[in-house]
């Protein structure tokens, strides 16, 4: 089911009521119906794929009990290491199976030698990488006896399948999400109406930037031998806030639904375009996935302790993991290692941690400094979504160095040309007021500083027309495929 | 949750009147612009793509096309009832091919519904209203969602004196018919086209066709049924049913004007695809028209298929 569909409308007020006027005095019934209605949401898109997250969720509880009562140091490895192949090897077989076989022909290939293997017809079920990190956060947080697990299967089986946040995060750890289905809900009408608030903002950045930039970035990225440096550096621009208003929309939405049945979720985007370097702007963006990888990759390989080579060595493992976690494509490991390769000299110098408040606090406006450095590490994000986008690596290649080319001073020239002049009009308002915002968990927070509910309800009038009237053609979730 | 719960429905109140204001606003700003067609233009015609892509009416001095891609007869219905409130029309050129009577997605298709809906509700009569809510009322629902953005075009273009848009003659300078006669072969989805599932007579369609001739009989407007150009591959394909539809006139409407000019031969590049002419075809068959006179036309061609084929090849 999609955030943006008649589906959902229909769907989150129905559990909405059942959920606070049917299930509210009993807790377990409450998990229940988070369990019976997470199942609906992801069987609406295909109900055959929910074996396996039942199968992932059964393995993960009884390992999780198992880890509890065993004390013999092998066994509970063993434990976990069943744990972890599950999960991956679900991950491994649907995403990287296909992957992994192409190389294997392309090498053999390469030496001289012709196999032939057939790769599977299989769909990629939706959110896999992001439940199977849910659950792998579980089981490696009671062995290493952070986390008391859970005999509550229920309750454990609605922290796996938690709608809001099932397909595609933020990626919660257990330690943050699963002890809030042990406690009873009380409902607050702050967090309601926050959550009301932050689900509409997130709508706008889906249906009004993502959707429209999706139909010219497409266009641009499909065609791109066609057209001109300029149009191209358009395209890629286009692109830059799809996947922001994509993914942070997405992530908004999850947030203000869970907020609306009493649950709070990690922020997942924190206006990581304004950035000042590109360690603050990993600080910024996709933090559930980003501090996934620190605590149970990075740190417990030496994180930036030891030496320089491990230094690097860590780094590049933490990034180039994370582009292949996006995808088995060549072309998201690239995008990690030039991540990576932005973010090394920043970690050798030390200077990794120097932006860590929010750009120009306390200001209208950023200094003339600050907005270099958030223009140049803009621009290396953009040069970086060329990759995560592009079909091939030769096609990222080719997209590049047809920017970094004469027609680059040319005036952007497309079949979409009056479109893209109200996307970018309508991405300038998003920007500013994403800038006014900044301070805040989302941009339309404080919101209620203003004391008119008349002005208030007119702004989300405004909102909700905008959305109506410039949304674009309803495209899925971007991280849906991953 | 007292408060939230009539906070909430309040704000849905509001809302929803706003979005009636909108939707009523439209609705009178469309009632109120004429469709206005020049007094010498006494010709009209209609249809889907094939006829919005066929005639130029920029070659003939009375001709007005107001064809517009996957126009259902619904639709054509609508506006005509408009156009001959407010204008003084003598003949009606009705395009008329197998997948306009086959074919029920055409009309009932979401996606179709959803952007005709905002242009044609304020056309639209009680009963108009009913038959397509009653049979797609989801759509209609979602269709609904449209018109603001619409309302805001129409504003615009009144104040810019600019007239709505409900079709006119496109040009088309493609050329594709080796990449669709592959995907023919395959049995694959065609481009720009969609050959209908089942052979069967839309009741829909025919409906509304129906209601069209008699529109037509009651203001006393000569109604032309006409087939358009297309390709010998496209007619010869079994699913396209050309002789159910061939069947379907002689047993349902033998008594309208026909002309079926499907089987004229043309050069490859005259086509943009199977049904399409491009802008050199379009050109071609517009003077072809132009030189027979539409009175001329009905008085050689009238149901002679087997003449008209002479005629041109």
């Amino acid at each position: 089911m999609l955030f943006n569909s008649l589906d959902f409308a229909i769907f989150l007020p129905i559990v909405f009521v059942l959920y606070w006027f049917v299930t509210a005095r009993n807790l377990k019934l409450q998990n229940l119906l988070i369990v019976v209605a997470s199942y609906v949401f992801y069987g609406w898109w295909n109900w055959r794929f929910l074996s396996l997250i039942l199968f992932s969720t059964l393995v993960d509880y009884l390992v999780g009990l198992g880890l509890y009562k065993q004390k013999n140091p092998t066994k509970r490895k063993m434990l976990l290491w069943i744990s972890i192949l599950v999960n991956l090897g679900f991950l491994g077989y649907f995403k990287y199976y296909n992957f992994f076989l192409d190389n294997f022909i392309q090498a053999f290939k390469f030496f001289g030698h012709s196999i032939s293997l057939r790769g599977l017809n299989i769909v990629l079920p939706v959110g896999i990488s992001f439940y199977t990190f849910q659950t792998l956060s579980y089981s490696i947080d009671v062995y290493k006896q952070n986390l008391k697990p859970t005999k509550d299967i229920i309750a454990f089986t609605a922290f796996v399948s938690f709608f809001p946040q099932l397909v595609a995060g933020p990626i919660e750890r257990a330690t943050h999400l699963l002890p809030q289905f042990y406690k009873e809900r009380i409902f607050k009408y702050d967090k309601a109406v926050n959550g009301m608030r932050q689900i509409l903002w997130g709508l706008f950045k889906k249906i009004v930037v993502a959707d429209n930039a999706a139909v010219l970035a497409n266009d641009i990225f499909n065609n791109s031998t066609e057209y001109s440096g300029s149009t191209l550096l358009l395209g890629a621009l286009f692109f830059t806030f799809q996947i922001y208003g994509d993914f942070s929309g997405y992530s908004d939405i999850a947030i203000g639904t869970s907020r609306l049945f009493g649950f709070d979720l990690m922020q997942n985007f924190n206006f990581p375009y304004f950035s000042r370097d590109i360690a603050e702007f990993w600080r910024r963006w996709h933090i559930s996935l980003s501090t996934w990888f620190r605590d149970y990759l990075y740190i417990p390989l030496g994180g930036s302790r030891g030496g320089v080579w491990k230094k690097i060595r860590n780094t590049f493992v933490i990034f180039l993991v994370s582009g292949f976690w996006h995808g088995a494509n060549w072309t998201f490991i690239i995008w990690g290692a030039l991540n990576a390769i932005y973010f090394l000299p920043l970690l050798l110098l030390n200077k990794n941690r120097v932006n860590i408040n929010t750009v120009a606090n306390g200001k209208l406006l950023p200094s003339i400094k600050e907005l270099l450095q958030m223009t140049t590490t803009f621009a290396i994000t953009v040069i970086a979504w060329i990759f995560f986008r592009a079909e091939s690596v030769k096609h990222a290649i080719n997209y590049l160095s047809g920017i970094f080319s004469y027609s680059l001073f040319s005036v952007p020239q497309f079949s979409h040309i009056r479109h893209g002049l109200i996307t970018l009009t309508l991405i300038g308002l998003f920007v500013i007021i994403e800038w006014l915002g900044r301070n805040q968990r989302f941009a339309i927070e404080k919101i209620p500083a203003i004391q008119s509910r008349y002005l208030r309800w007119s702004f989300y009038m405004l909102i909700i027309f905008s959305i109506i009237i410039f949304g674009g053609e309803q495209q899925e979730f971007i991280y849906f495929q991953f | 949750m007292k408060k939230f719960i009539h906070n909430i429905l309040l704000f849905a109140i509001i809302f929803v009147s706003v979005f009636l204001v909108i939707i009523i606003a439209n609705y009178m700003l469309v009632k109120a612009t004429e469709i206005i067609i020049p007094k010498h233009k006494k010709v009209l015609i209609l249809g889907d793509s094939n006829s919005e892509c066929a005639i130029n009416d920029s070659i003939f001095n009375s001709v007005v096309n107001l064809s517009s891609s996957s126009d259902s007869y619904y639709y054509s219905y609508l506006k005509l009832k408009k156009i001959i409130d407010e204008n003084q029309i003598d003949t009606l050129l009705l395009s008329f091919s197998p997948h306009n009577i086959f074919d029920n997605g055409w009309l009932f298709n979401e996606s179709h519904i959803y952007s005709r809906f905002k242009l044609y509700y304020p056309l639209m009569n009680y009963y108009d209203f009913k038959f397509l809510t009653k049979n797609k009322p989801i759509a209609v629902f979602k269709a609904v969602f449209a018109v603001p953005k619409q309302t805001m075009t129409n504003f615009f273009n009144v104040l810019q004196n600019k007239p709505i848009r409900y079709g006119g003659f496109k040009l088309l300078n493609r050329n594709i018919l080796s990449e669709v006669q592959n995907k023919l072969i395959k049995g694959e989805k065609l481009p720009f086209f969609r050959i209908p599932e089942k052979l069967t007579v839309s009741e829909y369609e025919v409906l509304y066709l129906k209601k069209i001739i008699s529109l037509c009989k009651n203001k006393k407007i000569k109604l032309i049924l006409i087939n358009l150009p297309k390709r010998k591959e496209l007619l010869n394909y079994p699913r396209y049913g050309v002789k159910k539809f061939n069947n379907f006139y002689e047993n349902y409407l033998s008594d309208t004007e026909f002309f079926d000019f499907s089987e004229i031969k043309l050069p490859d590049n005259y086509y943009a695809d199977f049904v399409h002419l491009n802008a050199k075809g379009s050109a071609f068959f517009s003077k072809l028209l132009k030189k027979q006179g539409f009175k001329n036309l009905k008085k050689k061609f009238i149901h002679s298929i087997s003449n008209q084929k002479k005629q041109y090849l």
